[in-house]
């Protein structure tokens, strides 16, 4: 065996790994060879795809039995997932474009051999009640399966930038750029740190100039603060008498008041990256590009991260479209603004009669009128905003709300798939169109957990004849699809999270796409709530009112189950399969519904995980380590040694680029870490108003990096599911503060103690550890009456501290008692705890730091 | 299978005596029907009824399919049988010339004994308060009734009150007797009535009727057991009866060449010709077709004489041919003269070449019947017998005599109309579907709580495959005053229950809608769908019979179906052949040819003559376009493009080359080999019956009909002629061997049919264009469907691919 093992030629001896091989080659080597066919003239492409259509349709139609489909179903599946995992051990982007073209090949011919069975075979329209309910789920799965196709076109090729250097340019010969910050009625200290960013930008001094446009004329003592705040930062406060078109009017009313080639537009809690601008009007060189996007990005957990609790293992909402969509649609020359942390061409945008003031999503609506006029779009996919997203689900649901309306608004007003008006090619209608009907995802959505539960219910039957076939035809139009968007999507949104976003949404999205289709000129635009704090565990009923109504209905409906078993043997499978559905929604609702469920906010500030350096001053020495994670109210940072500092020090922060700042800590643990480092935790104290403009920028700005651009974490159907039926649990968990371990600099001072019981007596103590707040006391011989006078937290001691061991003018302190320890074994020793009192802190904190200091 | 067909209509039998009835009859080689309607288990009959007319060839030896039988409501007749065209007036294309008489036969009786069959034992028993039975038989056209009895013998329960207990005798409808039941116990009463002459009409029903009560005042329960009556298998009819002269007249064609009404087999014979031809082969053979096409399901003897005087009484005599051809001609007294061998006419002047003769005359005796077709050349001989066939141009033909001068051309229906069967659309309504009497099926009422259901033939064509998804969406009203609780609409496809449903609305409901999906693989060519009503009255009343009349059911002729079906069948099948298909399609049988040898022998004509029979049987059309060769006047066009029926013993096998093909080897039929010894175990009288694709084209077929000697081939037009073996055909080799040495007329078990399946590949004859039989290739290979995706997935991946590198290079050109 072995001799003819070995005499296998050396191509076969690699067997095992031959299938995946040759299928690569095949994936390969197959597009060359219909080069010549793609460019050969349009009629004979179209010839070729009548063909390749005529010969699926057989293969779509076909119904055989119902265990041949089941066969045909598991192999179908099989084959996909063994095509993800070919794509997982890939390198290769561009390989690993081909495999998920070829999966979207497989998936499309699935979801089509689906939709003629169902088309054919399913649909119930035996009496009004189940037509009814039957054509709207009917609509409902038409929605989907279209969305799925366009979904599937916009990730085709996903395109990579690079950005374009300008250095080998003069600076004089740079495009002159005017930096928009809009704002209405947010918080000065919120336009504060995106102003000081936006003037940190690296950009040469003349060729740049920031603007705040003040819209908040309702506001005047709100306005005069923001003029003192430009006069002091350096920037312009540009304000009109009127708010007409809100957001698109204040932009619009600057544009004719500023001179710059290029605005760069920031929502007011947009903090930019200090790069924002070298790295992107480089693609201002080509003369047609008249909009360059970059990702928005929120440094604060939005209310699904927050309140699900899902501690940023899971991307959030925009993910998605940041990392994926948009680059799909800057394939096709059809990235959209999204209304900051871009630069656009203020010639091209005049042009156009400035951004669009019909819609609410003027961002859109100005990008599809500039790709009308054959403007280019550039989507460069580097996180340089950090922003804020908003705190409250009510917040959030306003904001996507008015998405989803002016989307609906554009699609009714523009109708961009079809309206001859628009010089748009057809993968720009594509992506339009893809885009503006994605808001219309409610009813849909809502049809899916209607329809098991009406059956349940009801018994009215939504799919005719649903048993074990239905599922052997969707299965594989389902776990097709989902290995399919696999592929692009696995870092970007995991599964099932996008039936939570949707159903959290779907009441309202329903209803204000909706009614945007009857009256586009409907609803006005609304300012996003940001910046605000949750204190406490609410619950908003408000907003998932129905959904909650839904929730338990489903649930009820799961009660119906013994008596459909009972009563109706022979729709046992059909009420399985409902039965199983209505679970999986259930879960899918609840976790909806818990996004309401508002949790409270833990930290005073946003913890941000940055990795800056850090350096530690206490007395003369330095520790230098780097940040774990850092807010504007502290850090925790990581030494390679353990500190002997107290418990306040002072911190040196230093950014990507160099920008500093130092404050004064409060060190409020500290622990070491397996591999023996010390982690301590800091809070700073006393910050000044240049210390906090310090801060915001070393931690906003100075950025080369966001630590979100590349995210780890991939996807896994199963444990997504298992995670989302978690957080059912998770929220409903107590938080717990972490336990504080106190940290003071570790000293042995002589001193003696006093105390009111015992008289003129004295006795001798070392001090172990010292802090600015409290200290630890060795006795090594004390009288046991003695002891019987000290009460924990009643006693209070006086203290005579030696600095050296012949200290002519000793300090002295005093001090309450805490707690007392007698160690017998060791001679009875006694362990004191004792704390300042914070009434005297004034008095003695100047002689403790003298103390302090006088060790070294 | 036969056996469980047996085991299953033995066991109906058992429960519904009126198959022994039916039987009885059918033994009888009459046109007598009983049905019966028992008021206790109507679904139990019903299914009975079902079933009997496919398993009625296993027992009595004819295949009938209910579509095929008459109507026999009062005053009815087929339509074949209607003389519109008595009157009509003669047609300027030919020349009408008086007729004359044949005597009668001799006065006989007719005993019709409820006995006969050796498969009926039982009795036939009347249950309830109130139940019937019917007893249907015509009266042959010539014959008049001078006395007829029925004499009923009967026994039952003595748990009957006779003054309440009678059993009572009509004979359409007239009452011609009634008896009190009041038997002693066991013992055997006896009952003879006179069926008074005038009552009787062609189409004759007798209802025995029972009464019976168990209590002098009220009968609870109708449903008692003890409520029964039994008439006994020797009950039975007499007819003493006077045959009548016979008019010889074309107008009431068939008749007398064929009498629908008989009761006895028509008997045939052909006259052999002199030298026999295409034209004798092809016109004999379409005539008997046509005689086939209208006995339908009747007996029909047939065989072939050399002389008019071996004609026996009765026989009709059919001579085929020129007066060169069929010198016998010469001899005959007929209504046209002969000068030498030409035809005359009543002017004595010769007639036109193309001038066809039909006559009728009497036989030598003057009691047989000759029907002369022929002409001064062989077309002309063609064309008198195709005017037989066709059926516009034999309606307006009357008189003794019948010159053809010009025949209309009945183009040939589209290959997969077939009447009776279903339309060739997918879609389409119950009234598109024919009634037996070949009018649109009609919006059809039921009365009464226990009515029989509603029944109407879903034929497919043998070579539909149906694909699941087919609908019959039911429209159906029915009126108040029914019991909701209890009665409902349930429709069953060859008695198997598909949907039901509750008929709940108290005031009844109109042109209400059911959909019922009908299972792709339980729809065959002789496969109906009953719509039954069970209506309940909303009081029962206690003591009386159940007052249900006012309850109705209707099915409306706008039922829609919409089917899925492909078309294709697999072939060689012989159980294809039980439909005619593929020789049937096109219904007039133009794409069929037969061959016999160069010199046929007569065991060779009759397997001609029967097998086209029974392809008249089992086709309807206008016209019958087949043809008749001898081996070697086979045309290669013929041999290459129509289906062929090869017929010979093995030594003069008309298609020697058809042996040698593929799949066929007539040798290994006949010799069997074991180890290195060959024997002979084919015995000489062992037919064959096989079914190879044509080796001249493979979209055709080649029946092979064989044996070693002329006994073989006897048996072999037994399978013909006898349904009970022709429905068993199945496979692609048949081997029919006799197993006892008792008259052939004795029956079916005489017989033993061995089913040998020797074609390895199948091939499928379609008729639809090849690009939905690609279709169809991959929807009988579901497995290709795999390989099919993954193919056409990588082909979509290579064309999107390459059309999307190339949409970016040159994005990336335009960047530069």
């Amino acid at each position: 065996m072995a001799r003819s093992s070995l005499s296998l030629p050396p191509r076969f001896r690699h067997w095992r790994h031959q299938p995946a091989e040759w299928m690569m080659g095949l994936i390969d080597q197959l597009p060359p060879m219909f080069e010549p066919l793609a460019q050969s003239p349009v009629f004979i492409q179209l010839l070729l795809w009548g063909c390749l259509g005529w010969l699926a349709v057989p293969l779509l139609t076909l119904r055989p039995a119902i265990w041949q489909q089941g066969i045909v179903a598991l192999l179908v599946i099989l084959f996909g997932n063994w095509l993800v995992r070919l794509e997982e051990g890939q390198r290769d982007t561009a390989m690993s474009e081909r495999i998920h073209l070829l999966l979207v090949s497989l998936s499309t011919l699935t979801t089509l051999r689906y939709w003629y069975y169902r088309t054919s075979y399913t649909l119930s329209l035996e009496n009004w009640l189940n037509s009814c309910f039957c054509i709207l789920l009917y609509a409902a799965e038409l929605y989907a399966i279209g969305t799925l196709f366009l979904a599937y076109f916009q990730t085709l090729r996903i395109r990579e930038r690079h950005s374009i250097d300008l250095s080998h340019q003069p600076p004089e010969a740079w495009l002159n750029v005017d930096v928009y910050i809009p704002t209405y009625n947010e918080d000065v200290a919120i336009v504060r740190k995106t102003a000081l960013a936006a003037l940190a930008i690296n950009y040469p001094a003349g060729k740049k100039r920031v603007y705040i446009l003040d819209d908040g004329r309702k506001y005047p003592e709100r306005r005069q603060r923001l003029q003192a705040m430009c006069e002091e930062l350096g920037c312009t406060l540009l304000v009109r008498e009127d708010n007409l078109h809100a957001k698109a009017g204040n932009i619009n009313t600057a544009l004719e008041k500023t001179e710059g080639d290029l605005v760069l537009i920031l929502d007011c809690d947009h903090i930019p990256a200090r790069c924002i601008l070298e790295e992107t009007v480089g693609f201002f060189t080509n003369p047609k590009v008249a909009l360059v996007q970059t990702p928005h990005w929120f440094y604060n957990p939005d209310p699904f991260e927050r309140n699900l609790l899902t501690g940023g293992r899971v991307p959030v909402g925009n993910e998605l479209f940041y990392k994926v969509l948009q680059k799909g649609n800057d394939t096709w020359n059809a990235a959209f603004f999204c209304g900051s942390a871009a630069i656009i061409r203020r010639d091209y945008v005049r042009q156009i009669g400035g951004i669009a003031t019909e819609t609410v999503t003027e961002d859109c609506h100005t990008a599809l009128r500039l790709h009308s006029l054959g403007y280019e779009s550039v989507y460069y996919d580097k996180i340089m905003v950090a922003g804020l997203a908003p705190e409250k689900f009510s917040s959030y649901v306003g904001q996507q709300v008015r998405w989803a309306r002016g989307m609906a608004q554009i699609l009714r007003l523009e109708n961009p798939l079809f309206n001859r008006k628009l010089k748009l090619t057809l993968p720009q209608r594509l992506c339009y169109f893809s885009a503006t009907s994605h808001f219309f995802f409610g009813f849909p959505r809502l049809m899916y957990v209607i329809a098991p539960m009406v059956y349940m219910l009801l018994g009215i039957s939504s799919v005719r004849g649903l048993g074990v076939e239905t599922l052997f035809y969707a299965l594989p139009h389902i776990l097709l699809s989902m290995q399919t968007n696999h592929i692009p999507y696995k870092h970007v949104r995991f599964s099932f999270w996008n039936e939570i976003y949707e159903f959290a949404m779907s009441f309202q999205a329903g209803i204000v796409t909706l009614l945007a289709l009857i009256n586009p000129k409907l609803g006005s635009f609304n300012v996003t709530d940001k910046g605000l704090t949750v204190t406490e565990r609410s619950f908003d009923f408000d907003s998932v009112r129905y959904l909650l109504y839904l929730s338990i209905l489903a649930a009820a409906s799961l009660l119906a189950i013994p008596f459909w078993l009972v009563i109706s043997p022979q729709d046992t499978q059909a009420v399985l399969i409902n039965a199983l559905w209505n679970v999986f929604n259930l879960f899918l609702l609840l976790a909806a519904c818990l996004v309401a469920f508002e949790q409270p906010q833990l930290r005073d500030a946003h913890r941000l995980p940055r990795q800056l350096t850090v350096r530690l001053h206490s007395g003369n020495q330095t520790w230098t380590g780097i940040t774990r994670n850092v807010s504007e109210s502290g850090a925790l940072v990581l030494l390679e040694e353990w500190p002997n500092v107290p418990d306040e020090v002072q911190v040196e922060l230093v950014g990507d680029y160099g920008a500093r700042v130092l404050l004064d800590a409060h060190i409020v643990r500290a622990k070491a870490t397996p591999l023996l480092q010390a982690e301590v935790a800091l809070q700073f104290v006393h910050l000044t108003q240049s210390q906090q403009d310090d801060l915001a920028l070393v931690i906003y700005s100075d950025v080369k990096e966001w630590y979100s651009q590349n995210r780890q974490e991939s996807d896994n159907p199963i444990d997504s599911f298992k995670f989302i039926a978690a957080s059912l649990r998770r929220a409903f968990q107590e938080f717990r503060p972490e336990a504080k371990v106190k940290v003071r600099k570790q000293v042995s001072l002589s001193t003696f103690l006093f105390c009111e019981g015992w008289g003129e007596i004295s006795y001798p103590a070392t001090i172990t550890e010292l802090g600015l707040k409290d200290l630890r006391l060795e006795l090594e011989a004390i009288d046991p009456e003695a002891l019987d006078v000290l009460v924990p937290a009643r006693t209070s001691l006086s203290l005579l501290v030696f600095r050296q061991p012949d200290d002519a003018s000793p300090l002295s302190l005093i001090a309450e008692l805490k707690q007392i320890d007698v160690l017998p074994d060791l001679g009875h020793r006694v362990l004191m705890e004792l704390s300042f009192p914070p009434m005297l802190e004034k008095q003695q904190k100047d002689k403790i730091r003298l103390i302090l200091k006088s060790i070294g | 299978m036969q056996i469980f067909i047996a085991v299953v209509c033995n066991a109906l039998l058992v429960v519904s005596c009126c198959l022994r009835f039916c039987c009885l009859i059918m033994q009888e080689k009459s046109t007598v029907h009983l049905t019966i309607r028992m008021r206790r288990y109507p679904p139990l009959i019903l299914a009975g009824f079902s079933l009997f007319w496919g398993s009625s060839l296993l027992l009595s030896g004819r295949a009938i399919a209910q579509s095929e039988l008459p109507d026999y409501r009062q005053q009815a007749a087929p339509a074949e049988a209607i003389p519109e065209s008595r009157q009509s007036p003669t047609s300027p294309d030919k020349q009408v010339l008086p007729s004359e008489q044949v005597q009668p036969l001799a006065a006989g009786q007719y005993i019709v004994e409820f006995n006969r069959s050796p498969v009926v034992g039982g009795r036939l028993q009347l249950r309830g308060i109130y139940d019937e039975s019917r007893l249907r038989f015509t009266r042959p056209r010539h014959w008049q009734i001078q006395k007829s009895q029925i004499a009923l013998r009967f026994r039952h329960s003595p748990a009957l009150y006779a003054t309440r207990s009678n059993l009572s005798v009509l004979v359409n409808g007239v009452s011609v007797g009634s008896v009190p039941l009041n038997q002693k116990e066991g013992k055997i009463g006896t009952a003879v009535y006179s069926i008074p002459s005038h009552v009787l009409q062609d189409y004759n029903e007798v209802v025995v009727a029972a009464l019976q009560n168990n209590s002098p005042t009220c009968t609870q329960d109708p449903f008692d057991p003890s409520l029964w009556t039994e008439l006994l298998p020797d009950s039975k009819l007499v007819f003493d009866y006077q045959p009548q002269p016979i008019r010889l007249d074309f107008s009431q064609y068939p008749f007398p060449l064929f009498d629908e009404l008989s009761l006895n087999p028509n008997q045939v014979a052909y006259l052999l010709p002199s030298r026999i031809d295409e034209t004798w082969l092809t016109a004999t053979t379409r005539f008997h077709t046509a005689l086939g096409r209208l006995a339908q399901f009747r007996p029909l003897n047939t065989r072939l004489v050399s002389s008019p005087t071996q004609v026996q009484a009765g026989e009709r005599l059919m001579i085929i041919g020129t007066p060169q051809t069929q010198p016998a001609l010469k001899a005959l007294k007929l209504p046209l003269q002969l000068q030498g061998d030409r035809w005359l006419d009543e002017q004595r002047q010769k007639l036109p070449d193309d001038v066809g003769v039909l006559m009728l005359a009497p036989s030598a005796d003057q009691k047989g019947i000759i029907l002369v077709a022929t002409g001064n050349t062989p077309a002309a001989v063609s064309k008198a017998v195709q005017f037989l066939l066709q059926r516009r141009d034999r309606q307006i033909g009357s008189g003794q005599t019948i010159l053809v001068k010009q025949i209309s051309d009945v183009p040939t229906p589209p290959i997969r109309e077939w009447p009776g069967y279903l339309p060739t659309n997918n879609e389409f309504e119950l009234r598109d579907l024919k009634t037996h009497g070949d009018t649109p099926f009609p919006d059809v009422t039921t009365r009464g709580s226990d009515a029989p259901p509603i029944e109407f033939d879903f034929r497919a064509l043998p070579d539909d495959h149906f694909l699941s998804g087919n609908v019959l969406h039911l429209r159906y009203s029915y009126g108040p005053q029914l019991n909701p609780l209890t009665s409902l609409l349930e429709v069953q496809l060859d008695g198997l229950p598909l949907a039901g449903r509750k008929l709940d609305a108290v005031d009844g409901a109109r042109q209400a809608n059911l959909r019922v999906e009908l299972p792709a693989d339980k729809i065959k060519p002789n496969s109906k769908i009953q719509v039954r009503f069970q209506l309940d009255p909303r009081e029962r009343r206690s003591c009386n019979r159940p007052v249900d009349q006012h309850l109705w059911g209707t099915v409306h002729a706008s039922s829609r179906f919409e089917l899925k079906r492909e078309n294709i069948a697999r072939v060689p099948d012989l159980k294809l052949l039980q439909t005619g298909y593929p020789f049937t399609a096109p219904q007039d049988l133009s794409q069929l040819a037969l061959v016999v040898p160069d010199s046929p022998s007569p065991a060779d004509l009759l397997v001609l003559l029967t097998f086209s029979e029974r392809l008249g049987r089992v086709s309807r059309a206008e016209s019958v376009k087949l043809d008749v060769y001898r081996a070697q006047q086979l045309p290669t066009v013929v041999r290459d493009e129509r289906h062929l029926v090869a017929i010979g013993t093995a030594s003069q096998f008309p298609l020697p080359d058809g042996l040698q093909a593929e799949g066929f080897t007539l040798r290994s039929l006949f010799e069997r080999r074991r180890d290195q010894a060959t024997i002979r175990t084919l015995p000489d009288v062992e037919g064959v019956v096989k079914q190879i694709v044509s080796p001249w084209n493979r979209d055709r077929l080649l029946l092979l009909l064989t044996a070693q000697t002329a006994t073989g081939l006897q048996n072999l037009q037994d399978v013909f002629i006898q349904d009970s073996l022709f429905y068993q055909l199945r496979e692609d080799t048949v081997l029919i061997s006799q197993t006892s040495t008792q008259p052939i007329a004795e029956g079916a078990p005489n017989y033993t049919l061995e089913f040998l399946q020797q074609a390895k590949h199948h091939r499928r004859l379609s008729e639809t264009p090849w690009q939905e039989r690609t279709w169809q290739f991959l929807g009988g290979n579901w497995f290709l469907l795999i390989p099919g995706m993954l193919t056409l997935g990588l082909l979509l991946y290579g064309i999107a691919q390459a059309s999307l590198n190339r949409y970016t290079a040159l994005d990336k050109s335009q960047e530069k």
